[in-house]
């Protein structure tokens, strides 16, 4: 579903390279988790696969398409995207921020109909935020805030979900509440997710799949535990660690860093 | 909001301007009125409704909601409630054409000065600024530095003619619509139907816009693209506006958001509403100018002056943190 083809990334032809030749693939389906510590080249790659940032060299397609050279509307049906954090300069509600994920579906010059607004309700209803429909956005704590933004991305109705860093700035519960929505919507969709998280923990407990990305490269992609281990976390993250298994679960025991 | 509060702000500009029509030196009756809209020939009052007092209320009214729907706009464009239409440098540019007709070249329609300045102004602005770039900052920033300049040079051209010229050119900065003609309301219809025309067809995209570039992109806007468009057909619609009426200030910033208050920022709604009620506050200021006293105060006055002290009533009543950042 999202293929990224040996790509490199600087920010000024003279700059360092930030991303330098990532390649992989993800199936449709398919639930990945990208970790790194900060500057290994996370967001960058995230925008690249979004298509906000053409690469310098090599490509991402996403269904067989490179998302570069897309339209803005043919990308964001393809690729919904949801950020860390949302600043807004005016207060919408929060219906009209999820109607807002309509956008690619609706024709230029005409406003968001039935159809728009039933696949808002339905996208709020499976995220289980219906009750915060009326609400303003600007009043909403973060966690519902995420909520909601992971209910405008599911009105966008995209086969591919990007989530950049979607749980840190929020609370222990809301990082859980977000990422097992994701996860089931995700199978009950058949959405391939991309998300990059900061907590080794959480790339555990919620992804197929884990890449881990050191100085502008893949330093691991495997199963979750095969490539959440303490040798790995010692060489990327600098931190001594135990990854512990618990009742068939494994966990990241952080000891101190190196 | 209910239906009947929509419909009212609607349908504003209408009864503000059939209330203005009874205004003024000359009384009038209905009837007389009513005669005159009709078509009976019927002495000096059908000139007075047709020739004098019908164009002046309509072109106030076209000028208002040019001035509040272009406010409008820019402030989504530029996702800052401060925002006036005159941000990058339209109202500057104005001013100096006007100056330089007034002064130097006095064969020349002032008009098509202030119009041509107004536009060479923005250009620049957008030039500098970069208009389809990323930055809304350095855009922002480019509207400072023409205006500026432009201030500048009108201060040297006010320095440089006599006091009665002078006088001319102030008064025509604070805005008048006391010369108005049909050929001007064409004009400015014309103005209303091309620049805003696009933005209310594409008003919801405005919310999406709003969000910031990256954000837009990413639902699928093209985001450089349609600033530029929505930039570019805003302020030539203010620089006819400008052209005709002078500067009339305050109402780009303020009825944009009064509006925002009380009917939320969605700009299905907001876009529409603000052109009717920037219609209505600007005919109604109009009326208050021309017969406040025996001699016209300029409208521009009167829109601040009655404006500023709403504005902080609202302000002050209005649902906290429902009209802004």
């Amino acid at each position: 579903m999202i293929r990224v083809s040996d790509v490199r990334f600087r920010h000024a032809a003279a700059g360092p390279e930030v991303l330098r030749g990532v390649d992989f693939a993800i199936a449709p389906g398919e639930v990945v988790a990208l970790l790194g510590p900060n500057g290994c080249g996370k967001t960058t790659l995230m925008r690249c696969v979004s298509g906000q940032w053409r690469p310098t060299a090599g490509q991402v397609t996403v269904a067989g398409h490179a998302v570069a050279n897309q339209p803005a509307r043919r990308r964001a049906l393809m690729v919904a995207s949801v950020a860390q954090d949302h600043e807004m300069s005016f207060d919408y509600d929060v219906f009209e921020v999820v109607l807002m994920g309509r956008t690619a579906h609706v024709g230029a010059f005409s406003a968001p109909g039935r159809r728009d607004r039933q696949a808002a309700e339905e996208a709020l209803a499976q995220v289980g935020v219906s009750a915060l429909a009326a609400r303003r956005f600007a009043e909403l704590s973060g966690g519902e805030r995420q909520m909601v933004m992971v209910a405008r991305a599911l009105a966008q109705a995209a086969p591919v979900l990007l989530l950049d860093e979607p749980t840190s700035h929020l609370d222990l519960r809301n990082q859980l509440l977000v990422l097992q929505t994701v996860r089931a919507i995700a199978a009950q969709r058949g959405l391939t997710v991309l998300m990059s998280l900061h907590d080794p923990n959480l790339a555990l407990a919620f992804a197929d799949r884990v890449l881990m990305l050191a100085d502008g490269g893949v330093h691991a992609d495997g199963p979750a535990p095969q490539v959440v281990t303490a040798a790995n976390l010692a060489t990327v993250f600098g931190v001594e660690a135990e990854v512990v298994e618990l009742a068939g679960r494994h966990a990241v025991v952080a000891r101190r860093a190196i | 909001m209910s239906r009947l509060s929509l419909s009212l702000v609607v349908l504003s500009p209408l009864a503000a301007a059939a209330a203005a029509l009874f205004v003024g030196a000359y009384g009038l009756t209905p009837q007389a009125v009513w005669a005159a809209l009709t078509g009976v020939p019927a002495g000096p009052e059908s000139s007075i409704v047709l020739d004098i007092r019908l164009p002046r209320i309509l072109l106030a009214g076209l000028v208002g909601a040019i001035l509040a729907g272009s406010g409008t706009c820019l402030q989504a464009v530029f996702r800052n409630p401060l925002v006036d239409p005159f941000i990058l440098g339209v109202s500057a540019g104005a001013a100096f054409g006007c100056a330089v007709g007034i002064g130097f070249v006095p064969a020349l329609p002032l008009p098509f000065l202030a119009f041509f300045f107004a536009a060479l102004a923005v250009a620049a602005a957008c030039v500098l600024g970069g208009v389809g770039g990323d930055s809304r900052l350095t855009l922002v920033l480019a509207g400072v530095v023409v205006s500026a300049l432009f201030t500048a040079l009108v201060s040297l051209v006010k320095v440089m003619v006599d006091p009665q010229r002078l006088q001319s050119i102030v008064f025509w900065l604070m805005g008048s619509f006391a010369l108005a003609r049909w050929q001007q309301v064409a004009l400015v219809a014309g103005a209303l139907v091309v620049g805003l025309g696009p933005v209310l067809a594409l008003r919801w995209r405005l919310n999406a816009l709003s969000l910031g570039d990256d954000e837009a992109r990413a639902l699928g806007v093209e985001a450089g693209r349609l600033r530029f468009l929505l930039i570019t057909v805003t302020t030539l619609a203010v620089a006819v506006a400008v052209s005709v009426s002078g500067i009339v200030g305050w109402v780009g910033l303020m009825v944009p958001h009064l509006v925002r208050m009380v009917f939320g920022p969605d700009h299905r709604r907001l876009l529409p509403l603000a052109m009717a009620g920037g219609a209505t506050f600007v005919i109604a200021a109009d009326t208050v100018a021309r017969s406040l006293a025996n001699w016209e105060v300029p409208v521009g006055i009167v829109t601040a002056l009655a404006g500023a002290p709403f504005f902080v009533l609202l302000l002050r009543r209005g649902r906290k943190g429902r009209w802004g950042a």
